[in-house]
């Protein structure tokens, strides 16, 4: 019966992406089935979770040997498939060597004979080669597509050879859309050799054909003058010196573009409109990703701590979209709609207003730098089977792109109606200012141990982040969020209890919140809607984040604190915390 | 300049880890044969079908509850298993496993196989002088 299925064909008519997103659906109901039910029988919320993921075993694990199950066909499948179309392909073959050799043999005969023919006629004995015509229609056509009208090209990476990170937009004339121009503007100097991975993206076809999309890697060494022309997007992977620097470089044998060459040795600064005219061609930066998340994320800070306490439930996430949408800035918003459904990345783009010039996004997470990033196409056709689940500190870049999708098709998706709450509008204008990427893998490859957390690897050595993750000692999932920020005060070295009694000015906000009131709102919880209120003890911790300790300096009840003149150093972190015995 | 953070999250002293259950070693296959019986009776999803495998055996019985997900996807793709995706009592989507004709066959086969280890490992380990024959091991 198997054999039949394989040859048959695979009857699991879901594509990859449906296939994972089945899985991670099921796993993850079950798990929350096992939260509520640790949390009814009257665990906390972080001690319910932590017992669910004990009893239901390595999600992962069983994630990957449910996808192994699903997919083993599926590849075997594609290898017959292959093999038989491979066996057609000759077979054709032969059979068109086989009619191409007859009908030679038969116009050889023909010929042969009008020889005779001629060579028996008395009076006209001379053989009149026969012309050969060439084919009428022996020029292969040009592919039918219009090739694509500019080139995304996006860097990531940074490091010694390329100083800019970023998004840009190069047009796709042969002379100009070179991988030696965009090198150029991602900060290279065209006099270092280097060695580049790419990951290109070539895609054709007018919206009357099929699309036809190809990811090609380009592992060999290029050469910096190497046309990109009519490839939509070109992605820098890897890049490396170059292993023999004592052959000529290819800067040095190639006449590299006069204008570019000198310019780069002072990084040029692009204008208001994040254009940089005096590169010798035309582009665009889109977005510089270091510099916009910090902003955003600082204007972030500053709007939610004039808004006072704003109640976090687990079940929120932080994301920061720029690009090509109407209204980019940092969403804070819930990750499951009243319907159960759950709030993926193209919500998140809907509710920025992404606008019908946005073709696709790039997705990334520096707080989770496992996540990786990748790239997506946002369009109507692949809405439904790229359902990617929000995760949480996303930066969700939106590009414009080619012209190839019809923009209608981005008018038939349907608008985001789950609740979201903008925290700060943001434009994203030109970088003021270029900073240096910290490269994300460099974290996988050279983790960051923290004293006293061996469960925590990767950390960023940015503030956010170690804040982020001082304040989940208690709940190795990571998933409190950071709602305060920088006041206005700049007292440096100041004692702690002038710190809290400034504080302490909005006197309601305090009495609030030493009245604990968490609304149960989660739909998945026993009693949805339900409201408790428990007399909260308050603790006060003070973190030195420069130092980057885990662990607090000082740690008071709140009344005592409010007496202590323990120095708080600069850039310290003071945390509120309400505790329940 | 120094950052405040009020985090109304609440807080809980850190658990103690929960003591470990004692588990029981399971023969190779058991798993099969208890979806496939547990899938008998109702169509489920996977957390409804471990919690009633705990019932039935008296909560002695306590399994690693997602090792279930490969075994179902594993019986599905075999033919005993189907499943579909519908609307659960929480509201959430959650995907229904039932039996196929297959599947109750291959579980009778099952059951008959198991009757006959468990009545032959039974037989070894409690043998008892006054009920069995005596013999001698020369």
């Amino acid at each position: 019966m198997r054999f039949v299925r394989l040859i048959l064909g695979d009857p699991d008519p879901r594509s990859q992406q449906e296939i994972e997103r089945d899985i991670d659906d099921e796993l993850e109901f079950h798990l929350e089935r096992l939260e509520a039910e640790e949390r009814a029988a009257g665990k906390p919320p972080d001690a319910a979770r932590l017992e669910a993921q004990r009893r239901f075993g390595s999600l992962d694990h069983y994630r990957k040997l449910c996808l192994n199950l699903n997919l083993k066909e599926r590849i075997m499948l594609q290898r017959i498939n292959l093999a038989l179309l491979v066996l057609v392909a000759l077979g054709l073959g032969l059979t068109a060597w086989q009619s191409w050799a007859a009908q030679s043999r038969t116009a050889n005969a023909v010929e042969g004979l009008t020889k005779q023919l001629a060579a028996m006629s008395a009076n006209q004995a001379t053989s009149q080669p026969q012309k050969r015509e060439p084919s009428a229609a022996s020029q292969a056509k040009g592919t039918s597509q219009d090739p694509p009208s500019q080139t995304i090209f996006i860097s990531t990476w940074t490091s010694d050879t390329l100083t800019r990170a970023g998004a840009f937009v190069l047009p796709t004339d042969a002379k100009e859309a070179s991988l030696r121009n965009m090198l150029i503007l991602a900060g290279w100097d065209p006099s270092v050799p280097i060695d580049v991975q790419l990951r290109v993206r070539n895609e054709f076809g007018s919206p009357a054909t099929k699309r036809v999309v190809i990811w090609k890697e380009l592992n060999d060494p290029l050469q910096p003058d190497t046309s990109l022309a009519g490839y939509s997007e070109v992605f820098v992977q890897r890049v490396s010196l170059a292993a023999d620097t004592t052959t000529s470089s290819p800067a040095a044998t190639q006449p590299s573009p006069t204008p570019s060459a000198s310019i780069v040795r002072t990084p040029a600064t692009p204008d208001e409109h994040g254009k940089i005219a005096d590169l010798g061609f035309n582009a665009r930066v889109l977005s510089n990703f270091n510099t916009l998340r910090d902003e955003c994320y600082r204007e972030y800070d500053r709007v939610s701590t004039e808004a006072g306490l704003t109640l976090l439930t687990s079940r929120t996430e932080t994301v920061l979209v720029v690009g090509a949408v109407e209204r980019p800035g940092v969403y804070l918003l819930d990750t499951v709609r009243k319907s159960g459904e759950k709030v993926t990345e193209l919500d998140v783009l809907l509710a920025a207003g992404a606008s019908p010039d946005t073709k696709w996004y790039v997705v990334f997470n520096r707080v989770r730098p496992e996540y990786g990033q990748e790239s997506r196409n946002f369009s109507a056709a692949l809405y439904k089977r790229q359902l990617a689940q929000l995760k949480s500190d996303t930066i969700i870049v939106a590009f414009e792109g080619p012209d190839v999708a019809p923009r209608s098709s981005l008018q038939r998706l349907k608008p985001f109606n789950g609740s979201f709450e903008v925290f700060t509008s943001f434009t994203p204008e030109a970088a003021r200012e270029w900073d240096r990427w910290d490269n994300y893998t460099d974290f996988l490859e050279k983790p960051e141990k923290i004293e006293g957390r061996d469960d925590l690897t990767a950390l960023s050595i940015t503030d956010h982040n170690l804040i982020r993750n001082a304040v989940d000692i208690d709940d190795p999932i990571g998933n409190r969020r950071l709602i305060g920020g920088l006041t206005a005060d700049s007292q440096v070295n100041a004692e702690l209890r002038e710190i809290l009694n400034h504080r302490q000015a909005s006197s309601k906000e305090m009495e609030h919140f030493q009245t604990s009131m968490v609304k149960e709102d989660d739909e998945h919880s026993v009693n949805p809607g339900a409201v408790r209120t428990t007399p909260a003890f308050l603790r006060v911790r003070v973190y030195d984040r420069l130092a980057k300790k885990v662990e607090p300096i000082v740690e008071l009840p709140y009344d005592e604190a409010l007496k202590s003149d323990a120095q708080v150093p600069d850039g310290a972190y003071i945390e509120i915390k309400q505790v329940f015995k | 300049m120094y950052t405040l953070l009020i985090d109304p999250i609440t807080e809980h002293p850190m658990p103690k880890p929960p003591e470990p259950r004692p588990q029981p070693t399971l023969l190779q296959g058991t798993l099969d044969v208890m979806l496939l019986s547990v899938l008998s009776r109702a169509e489920a999803h996977g957390y409804a079908i471990a919690r009633e495998i705990e019932r039935r055996s008296n909560n002695v019985l306590a399994i690693e509850e997602g090792s279930l997900y490969p075994a179902l996807h594993r019986l599905t793709k075999r033919g005993d298993l189907t499943a579909d995706w519908r609307i659960s009592e929480t509201g959430r989507r959650a995907r229904f496993y039932r039996l196929t004709t297959d599947g109750k066959r291959r579980l009778a086969e099952q059951r008959s196989l198991w009757d006959s280890l468990s009545a032959a490992v039974n037989g070894v380990v409690s043998d008892d002088p006054l009920t069995s024959p005596s013999a001698s091991f020369a």
